[in-house]
């Protein structure tokens, strides 16, 4: 039963930030001219942005975050849990939430929570962050989001070097009685777990003097045991298999129609899974807007990037239904149901240095 | 070759044809091995996995895809699984 709803927390503020450095498909070596033509016209993916060494997850959830607190003129106190979900953390330990409560200057007292999720990771984050909240009644709490998911890459790798790209988010909820539901449904299936995967480098592989040897797998793809290896017609396998089941079951679940909601937000991994996506509901494009061409597969902040850069005018202005959905590494996928009212969604902040 | 439930062969290959645009009408035979075309990449793999979804209903794997040597054996492949 991967069902629940939530009715006394809101979402009420998105912020992301890109790395100001841009890559395009067409510049690179692993591709010709007119393979990048046809990347972009099959996968839907131009240009990624690629942090330089000094700008990690942290540093774009941090900006992101500060961003919101100045923008709503919240104090770092009133912030009462912080949950950080990234895949890319500063270090292997500690996680990076008691990092982002200093840099923030949350109180110590905060309810501080590391979660490690892939692409489905903005829902699981929300529901994570929304569930303690309900409980604990903890009035305000950030969600950070981000991946510099190009720094597993393999440069050797044409699988992934052109899909990836590096980018951090922040989200606030806030504690309300009688706010709306927010309805999640969430899943996972560890059959899939090497879909998606970083073999070396973990407690199962620990990192030593192999971990870095670059083997060829394929014509053109070759990576070590530290770099991150995708199958993707296993991704697509496993979307069509659960993600639309997953989103229909949320619909039923919270008695909504599939035109409910004014926009389906999904992970963008590539335009084929968005195009089969759309397909498979029933719905018209332009109800699932894309973010692909311009800013790649950001991995676990895919959604709020979309959100801030193509909804982000017409979410603070007005109120609108928003059904979520996200999948990858795991397998896992989620999908989360939610309105929204006038909230704050800043325009994609750019970022070349951590702020001081 | 041949599968009497499900697709006729003519019209599985027809079906292939109109999602790998890049491959010339007529190119593809019930012989033919995709991964040996000029144009085959892993593109056109995601769109040959997405194609049977849409026009059948059915998903498969990677590790069945790379089972199968030609059309076929897709086409029997998809035919078993809609059997089923």
């Amino acid at each position: 039963m991967g069902y629940f709803s939530i009715s006394n927390i809101r979402l009420t503020a998105v912020a992301a930030a890109v790395p100001s450095q841009q890559v395009c498909n067409e510049s690179l070596e692993l591709l010709s001219e007119n393979e990048a033509k046809a990347f972009a016209r099959t996968v839907g993916i131009r240009t990624r942005r690629v942090a330089p060494p000094a700008v990690c997850a942290s540093d774009l959830c941090v900006a992101a975050a500060q961003r919101i607190l100045d923008s709503r003129s919240l104090e770092a106190a009133q912030i009462g849990a912080l949950v950080f979900l990234t895949q890319t953390p500063d270090y292997p330990l500690p996680g990076n939430s008691t990092l982002a409560q200093r840099r923030l200057g949350l109180s110590s007292s905060s309810y501080l929570l590391d979660v490690n999720q892939g692409c489905a990771g903005y829902v699981y984050g929300l529901a994570s962050l929304a569930c303690l909240m309900s409980a604990a009644k903890i009035s305000k709490g950030l969600l950070l989001v981000g991946d510099t998911i190009t720094r597993l890459l393999s440069p050797k790798d044409r699988s992934t070097v052109p899909i990836f790209s590096d980018a951090g988010s922040a989200t606030l909820l806030e504690f309300a009685p009688h706010a709306e539901a927010m309805h999640f449904n969430l899943g996972g299936e560890g059959e899939g777990a090497g879909v998606i995967h970083v073999p070396g480098g973990g407690a199962r592989e620990p990192f030593g003097p192999d971990s870095l040897l670059i083997s060829e797998q394929l014509n053109d793809l070759s990576r070590a045991p530290i770099h991150l290896a995708m199958c993707g017609i296993d991704v697509l396998h496993y979307v069509l298999k659960y993600v639309a089941p997953n989103i229909r079951e949320l619909l039923v679940s919270a008695n909504a129609d599939i035109d409910a909601p004014d926009y389906y937000i999904f992970h963008q991994a590539n335009r084929v899974l968005n195009e089969c996506l759309v397909k498979k509901l029933g719905i018209v494009p332009h109800k699932a807007p894309e973010t692909l061409l311009e800013y790649g597969n950001t991995s676990c902040a895919t959604i709020p990037v979309t959100i801030c850069h193509r909804l982000g005018t017409e979410l603070s202005s007005s109120k609108r239904t928003l059904l979520l959905s996200g999948f990858g590494a795991g397998f896992s996928w989620g999908s989360a149901l939610l309105t929204t009212d006038s909230i704050l969604c800043s325009e994609l902040l750019e970022l070349d240095a951590p702020a001081s | 070759m041949g599968s009497t439930v499900g697709i006729e062969v003519q019209l599985f290959i027809e079906n292939l044809e109109r999602h790998l645009t890049n491959v010339a009408p007529g190119r593809l035979q019930s012989e033919t091995c995709l991964r040996d075309l000029p144009e085959w990449d892993s593109l056109q793999a995601l769109v040959v996995v997405a194609s049977f979804d849409w026009d059948y209903g059915v998903t498969i794997s990677a590790d069945e895809f790379a089972g199968t040597r030609n059309i076929h054996d897709l086409h029997d492949l998809v035919t078993k699984k809609l059997q089923r």
